[in-house]
């Protein structure tokens, strides 16, 4: 499982093994202030980081970072 | 900044065709209070009532609660930005009605159907288990009863109820214009000792920045995405902060609260003798990045450092995830050598089994807890209910069925109590550990 | 007289240690091994009534049995308390003592008092169970604690037995069982928060009231193979639903979950989902429901065949959730993911 969430540092501290970081709390896959295109390609981009991370070994919790740069 | 608080304790109101207040007694003319009151067109009902601890009296609807304060002398006055102009406070006179309070009470459906932005509103029990549990409880209570017009916006229906309590508080506190008080007390920050260690209240705010009101208003203005700001504890016994009069939850101060500001007031009580208080940082807490929430951390410590303190009080108001901004807080005041103890309530649902708080850091050494904001209530049947809802919703969602105000309750928590939950220490309440 | 059977290890019933670490349970009538100990320490205030003994690796390695032959033994005999160890360091020793104080407390209702070091892994599984009937007291690392363990139980005995209520951990001396209590103190909180600050500021030792907690670790599951087309499904704790919460959420302290079915659907529509949630700011995921169920990305990756979304999503609002609450929701949707053949999750949270 990867948790997708803007509070990735709590995620970690109560254990989250795949953890994604999340745009923000109120909208955590996307961010409304982008043009929509632009704001589908992030929302893609933190879906195909999660699908990364579920396919990913890992030991201790891990954080995924989306790279926000490549969709805008 | 050097304020006299002059005491005029009340322990019985009339509602009589005058107002006026003698040796402890307050009488209000009820028909002239609700004349005023309806001449808001946004009010379309207006009644008055009284409540007094030990009654088996339930009050319903209630979004706010304000003492009775006016300036008699200083520039400025009480509710600056909301009542009047944005002029300084906190320095001259200031007469209080103490022992009571206004309950502002009142109707309306609301536009939001959900989130951080529905109107919500609360009870009050007089007697029993729920007057011990909410610190309103032992207060004689002036009730405002408001209907108001049919599809105002949420904003509109704040302001009216604001308006109609913040007069009515006033009004009632001018009927001791000119009389002597029963006690006077002093609040000044300059008085310091200087081998005393400098401690500053930091107070996290959780604001809705996106909603009508955020919650927490300074000077009448919602704080919404500011970074942490300094205010002088005397403007908040003026009344420079208020807070939004359509959500009356237990968990958020209201008004009188902000005038009575218990950690403020406290420390206040030692300032020179044990401690020198150099005053309040308001934190807005609740950023929605984590980014967001080191940064307000930071800025508050900072602002605390500023100040040169030595040791900080750090309190919140709120719920859920604004308490990692507290948190955050605590570690960046540490690791600055700021030394912080924690104010907070704390959950561990029905039992007290489960986690007493909800985000810890290693620096969070001091904590002092008020009690817990989950444990259920269990209410039982009133003799009358005052207010303007006889009937209310318990569970919280669109749709929800209505309960008998006039029968026994069940609470799953103490969030529609007003009052109920003790943000700041105020009451004895804690939880220990078995 | 307060009536106590002790129950002990093999060892320190005098059996013999790791040779004879394999024994079924037994009893003695009376006080024997190192009950001896606790009945001098009773002195006249209380009688041991019997011995129960277990082989330590025959505890561990028939749990259930064992439970179950020690609770027969002490059921029959219903004294008023039962005390079990001390354990000191010894773990298996450690999960004998707390696994039968806890079968006791909740089959027979009868008080239990046990000890041991409170590094003994044990104390763990203790903490967990929450028992309001078990009172567990910190001994020395090694035997050589035994005497102090053994007053130190004998006097919580003789309390009990007699019905005695006991206070919070810190006064009595116990480690505490995870439950917190609401009470009223002598002095407001803006009084002792004062206070804890000014000692903090002289340097003197201070309580905290709210010690910081340590959370359960969870053993990260294996990765997904990419060799083959894995099923995934998503949960959500945005609180989106279909418009109307058909199934009445409340906007916090939910009990229960849902699933719903997107089978068909391609995006989620504004207009025809709402997010119910009292604790963020609701409106953007109103606008575009996929801040919370990213439907529309998840269908774009799945047209390559990697993986096929399964026909419905989970939602739990997870508003002021209680931990309990929300490990028992978890523990029912997993067992559900479970029998829908789910290989992966994506659980978006707000």
């Amino acid at each position: 499982m990867a948790i997708i969430s803007a509070m990735y540092p709590i995620a970690e501290q109560v254990g989250a093994s795949r953890i994604v970081k999340a745009v923000s709390i109120p909208h955590p896959c996307g961010d409304p202030s982008l043009p929509s295109e632009v704001d589908a390609r992030l929302r893609r981009e933190i879906v195909e980081t999660a699908l990364k991370a579920i396919h990913a070994e890992v030991k201790q919790p891990t954080l995924f970072y989306p790279n926000i740069s490549a969709t805008v | 900044m050097r304020l006299d608080l002059a005491e005029f304790p009340v322990s019985r109101i009339v509602l009589g065709n005058k107002f006026q207040y003698q040796s402890g007694t307050l009488e209000v003319d009820a028909e002239t209070l609700a004349r005023d009151l309806l001449k808001d067109p946004r009010i379309r009902e207006a009644k008055v009532a009284v409540a007094y601890p030990g009654e088996k009296v339930r009050i319903t609807g209630i979004r706010d609660v304000v003492e009775p304060r006016v300036k008699t002398q200083g520039s400025g006055q009480v509710f600056p930005g909301v009542l009047g102009p944005v002029a300084p406070v906190g320095e001259g006179t200031t007469h209080r009605l103490s022992g009571m309070a206004v309950v502002a009470t009142a109707e309306f459906e609301g536009a939001v159907r959900a989130g951080t932005g529905v109107q919500r509103s609360a009870v009050l029990d007089m007697w029993g288990a729920g007057a011990e549990i909410s610190r309103y409880g032992s207060l004689v209570n002036l009730v405002l009863i408001l209907r108001l017009a049919g599809g105002l916006p949420d904003l509109e229906a704040h302001l009216a109820v604001q308006k109609a309590e913040l007069h009515a508080a006033r009004r009632l506190a001018e009927v001791t214009l000119g009389k002597e008080p029963q006690k006077v007390e002093t609040y000044d920050l300059a008085r310091k000792n200087r081998d005393l260690p400098t401690v500053v209240l930091i107070q996290g705010c959780l604001t809705e920045s996106h909603q009508f009101h955020s919650g927490v208003a300074y000077y009448g203005l919602s704080i919404r995405d500011s970074l942490a700001t300094f205010a002088h504890p005397n403007e908040l016994l003026d009344g420079a902060v208020t807070v939004n009069t359509t959500r009356g939850i237990g968990y958020f101060p209201n008004t009188w609260d902000w005038q009575n500001h218990a950690l403020a007031m406290e420390l206040y009580r030692r300032h020179g003798k044990e401690l020198n208080f150099a005053g309040v940082a308001l934190e807005r807490v609740r950023f929605e990045t984590y980014h967001g929430k080191e940064v307000t951390a930071h800025n508050a410590a900072h602002l605390a450092k500023t100040l040169g303190a030595d040791g900080a009080v750090v309190t919140w108001l709120g719920s859920g995830n604004a308490f990692v901004d507290v948190m955050l807080t605590l570690r960046a005041c540490e690791q600055r050598g700021i030394k912080t103890v924690l104010v907070t309530y704390e959950y561990g649902g029905k039992d007290g089994v489960d986690s007493p708080l909800l985000y810890y850091v290693p620096e969070a050494q001091a904590v002092v807890s008020t009690g817990s904001r989950d444990r259920w209530v269990e209410l039982p049947a009133p003799e009358k209910v005052i207010g303007p809802y006889e009937e209310i919703r318990v569970l919280n969602y669109p749709g929800a069925p209505l309960t008998p105000a006039s029968g026994p309750l069940t609470f799953d928590a103490r969030d529609m109590v007003i009052g109920g939950v003790d943000n700041w220490g105020r009451q004895s309440w804690t939880c220990r550990a078995y | 007289m307060v009536t106590v059977v002790h129950v002990i290890n093999q060892f320190f019933a005098g059996l013999g240690g790791e040779d004879k670490a394999g024994v079924p349970v037994g009893t003695a009538e009376g006080a024997t091994g190192a009950a001896r100990g606790l009945q001098a320490q009773l002195g006249d205030k209380g009688k041991v009534v019997a011995t129960i003994y277990f082989g330590d690796n025959y505890f561990h390695e028939h749990p259930e049995e064992a439970k179950a032959a020690i609770l027969k033994e002490i059921g029959s005999r219903k004294p008023q308390v039962v005390v079990a160890g001390p354990a000191f360091n010894s773990g298996r020793y450690g999960v004998g003592c707390v696994e039968v104080c806890h079968g006791v407390a909740e089959s027979l209702g009868i008080p239990c008092v046990t000890a041991m070091h409170e590094e003994n892994p044990a104390v763990d599984a203790y903490r967990g169970y929450h028992d309001l009937n078990v009172y567990l007291l910190p001994t020395r690392e090694t035997a050589a604690g035994m005497n102090e363990a053994l007053m130190a139980m004998a006097g919580f005995a003789c309390r009990l037995g007699s019905g005695e209520e006991l206070g919070p951990a810190r006064e009595e001396g116990y480690i505490p069982r995870g439950i917190r209590r609401l009470e009223r103190t002598d002095r407001p909180g803006v009084e002792r928060a004062v206070e804890m600050l000014l000692k903090r500021l002289r340097n003197e030792p201070f309580v905290t009231e709210v010690p910081v907690q340590i959370w359960d670790r969870a053993v990260p599951a294996p990765p997904l193979s990419p060799e083959r087309q894995a099923t995934i499904a998503v949960i959500t704790t945005s609180g989106v639903v279909p418009w109307g919460n058909p199934d009445r959420f409340k906007t916090y302290r939910n009990t229960f979950w849902q699933k719903y079915n997107i089978s068909e659907l391609k995006v989620l529509e504004p207009g025809k989902w709402e997010a119910v949630h009292g604790g963020y700011n609701v409106a953007f995921m109103n606008q575009n429901p996929h801040y919370g169920l990213p439907l529309d990305a998840l269908r774009a990756s799945e047209s390559d065949g990697r993986f096929r979304l399964y026909h419905s999503y989970y939602v739990v609002p997870g508003n002021q959730g209680s931990p309990s609450v929300m490990k028992r929701i978890g523990q029912e949707i997993a067992a559900d993911l479970k029998k829908e053949q789910i290989d992966g999750v994506l659980l978006v949270a707000t």
